[in-house]
């Protein structure tokens, strides 16, 4: 009954935070994490009124007690709205997440932060809490139930990119995403370059480093490995997927041709959705046609 | 759970005697572990910016940089406030010294630009400043949170006490 | 993999003019305008100027626009429940934005849309 919306416990609410990158060049995983979690029986929705998790990248190097303020915006709103936040892109998570725990550590920037959001009307009483999505699915869902939903498992072979804030807390988030994968029968392809990050702050300081030698390196293992799909979790790992694809084929001539999709594509399809279902086909810059054909000839 | 929160001490606090010596360190230093970091130099530019408003991550105190035998690692150079600091007993300007909380400094006054200090510290950490065309180091942003440890994307880079700090990495050695 | 004069990212430059067409005072100018002057480098960098402005502007870093709308529809998606839809949210973003003083320090100016330096 209580205003905390407590981690874990049935019935929670939640508030899917979508992020700067998601609507705009993904509506493809939008759509199919909102069938995933439908089907799973979670009560869940947007998260609405909600602006820029304030990339922790650029405004923490910048200041960060502006970085708190900002991002404990969208904290007060989902305070009001009385729903626990969840976000599917790392960046967010992290930046939610971490100015949550920041929060509660220090009174004085709480005292701060209320005080530059009492302008605007708002106010951070820390009762609400930040969740990845993974850990929606794994804690709080469980893998068991996600099996039993996997109807047409998936015989394909992946890479997978988790994302740099995934890891920071331990080998937990990697561990889920791996194991969420397994369950829908893809086969995860290790290579040296898993780890690596996409390269997303860096190019704003290192444009080269952060194309040629991040995702040009794992672009290409995906090419001489012949895997059928790169899945990833972060929208932020996604949108400079997207740049470095771009750059190679329109400045350089070279075309990739792995698909790069999202974790929830992959789980609706084997949860036994059609592509068409969420627009899998439209507004890429890789068009998985090669994997949707594999998909339908294998079933 | 969450692991890193373990870590409470944000910023230096009385620096710790050196048995034995007049020398004084500072209790924490900043550790890498080559295992979780994933090269996404967000550390450098968090210290560019801080000491000199730039993305440009050249600019940092600190280096990160592929391995050149194990692809897809990543290694680090960061300065460890040394209890003997090479840097320090080389310089022939005198220009760098350690400091009350035990942070080794270069003296931009003072300093010549000769370059001797990079090249007696085992890790080359202090570099030219080309506008000032004197050495610069980490100061280990004056004793605060450092900028590294906070920016770092996957808590590859870590701030522990100094004795820690040993344990944790010859855990790491040994674990190779 | 790279090749000869094929260095240059383009989309990377182009970002970087975007940054500086929205700044009033270049530095790269000044600094030829006025030589002895010592240079000085403004809180927020041209590359990332761009972006801070249209999150200034909209809210979000991407802007969602017919175009991104048709896309949207295409999966089965209506306009994005953010501060694209929402314009309190926005709102309140700015009176933060200028309240904490963090526009004066970036050196934002609202109404020209305007980088100072
Ligand atoms: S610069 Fe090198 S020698 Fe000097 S204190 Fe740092 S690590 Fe030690
Ligand atoms: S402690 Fe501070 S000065 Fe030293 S490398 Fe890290 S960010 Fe730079
Ligand atoms: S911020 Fe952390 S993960 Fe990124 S390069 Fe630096 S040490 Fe590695």
């Amino acid at each position: 009954m209580g205003t905390k919306a407590s981690s874990g416990s049935t019935g929670t609410k939640y508030g899917y935070f979508l992020g700067c990158v998601m609507p705009a060049k993904m509506p493809w995983a939008e759509k199919a994490t909102f069938l995933v979690s439908k089907h799973l029986g979670l009560d869940f929705d947007y998260m609405k009124e909600s602006v820029c998790c304030v990339r922790p990248g650029v405004w923490k190097a910048i200041n960060p007690d502006w970085w708190l303020t900002l991002t404990s915006q969208n904290l007060a709103t989902a305070e009001k709205q009385n729903i626990v936040i969840v976000d599917s892109c790392n960046g967010c998570y992290i930046s939610h997440w971490e100015c949550l725990q920041e929060l509660k550590e220090e009174p004085e920037k709480l005292e701060m932060v209320n005080r530059n959001l009492e302008k605007a009307g708002l106010k951070v009483t820390l009762s609400t809490d930040v969740k990845h999505f993974l850990q929606v699915l794994y804690e709080d869902v469980g893998i068991e139930k996600i099996k039993e939903n996997v109807v047409k498992p998936l015989n394909i072979r992946i890479m997978r990119h988790i994302g740099c804030h995934a890891r920071k807390h331990d080998e937990r988030f990697p561990m889920y995403f791996d194991e969420i994968m397994r369950a829908t029968g893809a086969t995860i392809v290790d290579t040296p370059y898993d780890k690596t990050c996409c390269g997303l702050l860096l190019y704003f300081a290192d444009p080269k480093t952060s194309i040629f030698e991040r995702i040009g390196v794992k672009m290409q293992t995906a090419k001489e490995l012949d895997i059928d799909a790169y899945a990833l979790i972060c929208s932020g790992c996604y949108d400079q997927f997207e740049r470095a694809v771009k750059v190679y084929k329109d400045e350089r001539g070279i075309a990739f041709e792995t698909p790069i999709v999202h974790f929830s594509e992959l789980l609706a399809l084997s949860f036994g959705y059609k592509p068409e279902d969420f627009g899998m086909m439209y507004c890429r810059p890789i068009p998985p046609t090669k994997l949707i054909q594999k998909l339908k000839e294998g079933k | 759970m969450m692991s890193y929160i373990v870590a409470p001490q944000k910023k230096l606090k009385e620096p710790i005697p050196v048995p034995g010596t007049k020398e004084k360190v500072t209790d924490l230093v900043v550790i890498h572990d080559p295992t979780k970091c994933t090269g996404c130099g967000q550390c450098m530019i968090g210290c560019a910016y801080k000491h000199f408003r730039t993305f440009d991550k050249r600019y940092g105190l600190l280096y990160v940089f592929e391995d050149p035998i194990n692809k897809g690692r990543y290694v680090n150079a960061n300065c460890s406030h040394c209890v003997f600091p090479m840097c320090l007993a080389s310089c022939p300007k005198e220009a760098i010294y350690k400091d009350e909380k035990g942070i080794v400094r270069i003296s931009p006054l003072l300093c010549v630009g000769c370059g001797t200090c990079n090249q007696a510290c085992p890790i080359g950490i202090p570099r030219l400043d080309e506008e000032r065309k004197v050495y610069v180091k980490c100061d280990f942003c004056d004793g605060d949170w450092p900028m590294c440890v906070q920016m770092c994307s996957s808590n590859a880079l870590r701030l522990l006490p100094r004795k820690e700090a040993f344990e944790y990495v010859n855990k790491l050695r040994s674990g190779k | 993999m790279m090749s000869g004069d094929a260095d240059r990212i383009k989309s990377w430059e182009r970002l970087l003019e975007a940054g500086l067409k929205v700044t009033e005072h270049k530095q790269d100018e000044e600094a030829k305008k006025y030589p002895l002057r010592k240079q000085f480098r403004p809180a927020a960098p041209d590359i990332a100027k761009a972006s801070l402005k249209r999150d200034f502007e909209v809210g979000l870093v991407y802007y969602v626009g017919d175009d991104v709308e048709q896309d949207r529809a295409l999966c089965g998606l209506e306009k994005p429940p953010t501060a694209h839809t929402f314009k309190e949210a926005l709102e309140r973003k700015r009176k933060i934005l200028e309240e904490s003083g963090i526009m004066k320090e970036l050196g934002f100016d609202k109404k020209k849309g305007f980088f100072k330096y």
